[in-house]
């Protein structure tokens, strides 16, 4: 039941995120929709995952969201929309999703989502430093191109210079 | 059986609704900040997605290093993206996808 409670608030900080209209409120909820994430991972046994996904997902992406919008003086979403077919295609999509999702919280059989998780497959170092070990050197390559381009595009004029 | 099915279908619809949620934001917005979210909501099912894989699979050490690496990339593209938008406000005084019209024909 706590992971379906987890997985709910999941979904419903992501429907507030997108469907507001004050950008600094999205962000807010798109920092909790990271917790409620980093719940889900620990419930279902990624408690590693869960770790990064609150240091980097809920601390470093709201903070970077909150500079950033504060930075360029938009707090309010000033044009509202795409064209309105677009916009309606994707609200009924998503409102489809999630009424289908409500139901299958709430009918029977559907109280635990996972069984037993296999707590001997759950440490993730011997994947991500042995099998994965060239995969993690793409990561730091691209963290530092990042800060390259970050550190290139804060500059005083930008990149235009 | 049934409960299986059930079980299914709450996960795939909480996968499917980040997804969807995330592409209508990608999609029916023009501030680049809002496509930002969505992108980042987008790569929260698709890691909900490795999850519930991993779970049902009983391989979630490889579902963990690929969840770990999904969300450095999403830090990773976010933070890039949002320098580019702080650096379209200072060009062009907005950040609406309206405004970027330098390269057009």
């Amino acid at each position: 039941m706590v992971k379906i409670v987890a997985l709910a608030a999941l979904v419903a900080s992501a429907v507030v995120a997108v469907i507001s209209s004050d950008l600094l409120v999205s962000a807010l909820f798109l920092g909790l929709s990271s917790v409620a994430a980093s719940i889900t991972y620990y419930l279902f046994g990624a408690v590693q995952a869960g770790l990064v996904e609150l240091s980097v997902g809920a601390g470093l992406t709201t903070i970077l969201f909150i500079v950033s919008i504060t930075m360029s003086g938009a707090a309010k979403v000033k044009t509202p929309a795409r064209p309105a077919a677009t916009r309606a295609v994707g609200f009924w999509l998503a409102l489809t999703v999630l009424f289908a999702l409500t139901y299958s919280m709430t009918s029977s059989g559907a109280t635990s989502i996972v069984g037993d998780v296999p707590r001997a497959f759950s440490d993730v170092s011997p994947v991500l430093w042995g099998t994965r070990i060239a995969d993690l050197w793409g990561i730091v390559f691209l963290i530092v191109a990042t800060g390259i381009g970050v550190a290139t595009l804060f500059r005083p004029g930008g990149a235009s210079r | 059986m049934t409960a299986l099915l059930q079980v299914w279908v709450v996960e795939a619809f909480s996968v499917a609704g980040l997804i969807a949620l995330g592409l209508f934001s990608s999609v029916g917005n023009k501030n680049t900040i809002k496509i930002l979210m969505g992108i980042s909501i987008m790569t929260r099912g698709c890691s909900l997605a490795f999850l519930v894989a991993g779970v049902h699979h009983a391989n979630l050490a490889v579902a963990q290093s690929m969840i770990i690496t999904i969300i450095v990339v999403d830090a990773a593209i976010t933070a890039l993206g949002l320098s580019m938008v702080v650096n379209i406000y200072r060009q062009y005084g907005s950040v609406e996808t309206d405004k970027l019209k330098r390269l057009h024909g």
